[in-house]
């Protein structure tokens, strides 16, 4: 197996390159993006390429004859980009990396990591959406995952290649570059007095299993990966030794502009998970991956403010690395 | 670098009730209280359930019917305001089993609000989800406000969920008076939803499950000298 993984500067790129260039099986793995990868890495290769240079991404494919795709270039608004930004690398950088990939002919399975915030939380929609609910975004990034997972599957057909679409729950960890962890990690955190409804996150350690386990025993479309149980936003912070601060209606704006100020800026989804929560039905994430998220949402929270040292993980096991 | 517990099999809303009023405050103010992902609060339940218990003296026939995995349950409503909260607490108490009635709007204040003793809207999905979980989920027939021995139209959306996934529907016979402390509930056999051979079409399982409805209410009014 060749792998190719876009978002490789990422935590969860440099993990997957970590994990995947310790096993023999795989011939080759080589990943790009716009930041350098996080850490050392040994065997996979980096090449700096920004994910909008369609004609730098293609030459490295054809280069590069990769077999599996690992697209993790998919940016969340204030996590590594500006909105704007995230918006214009996700797109371009999609197309870019699909079309000269699917042009190599190489290729037989694609991996996309897209999250829960395609379903939207449109007043009277699910609270707890499963595989099967029709995609309906509310924010700029789920439509942003929509568009991407359309062209994902789109390009899978047209290659008859098996896509499977990741879909994630807010991912957030004490060194995870995440909007949702900088506004958790203030010292006051505002929620919504009219609701404090639940939302579900998801260790970087489980995302990291399940793109492996798609990627071992791949699966035709989309699958939820959500941590256990939830957590609302008064409890998290009170987890985190904060001080919950009740809010509601206009005040919101307000309290947007002055996380901003403070350096926990609050795009459009994080909002809607404040005020809305966000969770989803990711009971089936065992049966068509193989895998299950083994720490709780909770967990995860209490995780982000443990203040741990960067420890620099084992690598998993030969058996948990495709064959 | 602390380590971090791993989930486990067990569901989020079975956590341990006990521990006293102490426990619970601590709980809240360290935020380490459990939450599901429909809003369910353990801990709100377990305060609000003894006031239930005060409230309302229930008289539960058949509980050894209910199947011990998930289920839809069915039950008449005449004004459909105890109904469903006096079928899950004569469960609880007896089965020590969280019911989830089925069919609050997703609304601010009212919906997180009821949302924190178990009520979950009655989204198909929402409803997919719980059976998955192995929950019991109530579902009050349409309501006939006139006559309290009568059993209206079963809801589309948590009969199509229960098709679905393939759980039983149970009939239910709730009886009372809404300002009356004593209740009867009645529990009829599961009706299979996954059978070998043809598959029941929802308009066969909603016209059973209102006659059978029909049938243990008329039982019940046969006998209500007990009420």
């Amino acid at each position: 197996m060749r792998v190719l993984i876009t978002g490789m500067g990422g935590e969860l790129g440099t993990r997957i390159a970590n994990i995947l260039e310790r096993d023999s099986r795989v011939e080759a793995v080589f990943g790009v993006d716009v930041d350098p990868p996080r850490r050392r890495l040994h065997r996979a290769e980096f090449h700096w390429i920004d994910p909008r240079d369609a004609a730098g991404i293609a030459q490295l494919a054809r280069e590069l004859q990769p077999t599996a795709l690992v697209h993790l270039g998919v940016y969340e608004p204030f996590a590594r980009s500006s909105p704007r930004s995230a918006v214009e690398r996700t797109a371009k950088g999609s197309i870019a990396v699909l079309e000269a990939v699917a042009a190599t002919g190489s290729l037989d399975r694609i991996v996309v990591r897209s999250g829960i915030e395609i379903y939207g939380r449109r007043q009277g929609s699910p609270q707890c959406p499963d595989e099967d609910v029709v995609p309906d975004p509310t924010t700029p990034f789920g439509h942003v995952l929509r568009y991407t997972e359309r062209l994902a599957q789109e390009f899978g057909i047209s290659s008859a290649v098996p896509t499977t679409l990741l879909r994630f729950a807010p991912l957030v960890g004490p060194h995870f570059p995440s909007p949702l962890g900088r506004y958790l990690r203030l010292p006051v955190v505002p929620f919504s007095v009219m609701g404090d409804r639940p939302f579900s996150v998801l260790h970087q350690e489980d995302a990291s299993r399940a793109i492996v386990a798609a990627l071992r025993s791949p699966f035709d479309g989309p699958v939820n990966v959500v941590g256990e149980g939830a957590v609302t936003v008064s409890q998290a912070a009170r987890l985190g030794g904060r001080i919950p601060l009740p809010l509601a209606g206009p005040i919101w704006r307000t309290s947007r502009f002055v996380s901003e100020l403070v350096g926990a800026p609050v795009p459009e989804h994080i909002q809607e998970l404040l005020v809305r929560g966000r969770t989803a039905d990711g009971s089936r994430a065992g049966e068509r991956l193989g895998v299950a998220p083994r720490y709780t949402s909770r967990a995860v929270i209490e995780s982000l403010f443990d203040w741990a040292e960067v420890t620099y993980l084992a690598v998993a096991d030969a058996e948990e690395v495709p064959s | 670098m602390s380590t971090i517990p791993l989930a486990t099999d067990a569901a989020v809303h079975d956590a341990k009730l006990d521990g006293g009023l102490t426990a619970i405050l601590s709980r809240r103010l360290t935020g380490k209280h459990d939450i599901d992902p429909w809003g369910l609060d353990p801990d709100v339940r377990a305060l609000l359930q003894p006031l239930g218990v005060l409230r309302w003296r229930v008289d539960l026939d058949g509980v050894d019917l209910l199947p011990s995995g998930p289920a839809l349950l069915v039950h008449n409503q005449r004004f459909g305001v105890s109904e469903r909260f006096v079928l899950a607490s004569g469960i609880t108490r007896t089965l020590g089993r969280t019911t989830r009635p089925a069919g609050v709007a997703d609304r601010a204040l009212v919906g997180p609000t009821l949302n924190r003793i178990g009520v979950v809207s009655d989204d198909e999905a929402d409803l997919r989800a719980l059976f998955r979980r192995g929950e019991l989920v109530s579902v009050g027939l349409e309501r006939l406000a006139a006559n309290r021995f009568t059993a209206g139209r079963c809801p589309d959306r948590p009969l199509a969920a229960a098709l679905a996934i393939g759980v039983p529907v149970v009939p239910v016979a709730v009886v009372g008076r809404e300002l009356a402390r004593r209740w009867e509930i009645i529990v009829g056999a599961p009706i299979p939803t996954r059978q070998r051979g043809a598959q029941p079409t929802p308009t066969e399982v909603s016209i059973n499950v209102r006659r059978r409805v029909g049938q243990l209410l008329e039982a019940a009014r046969r006998g209500r000298s007990i009420l």
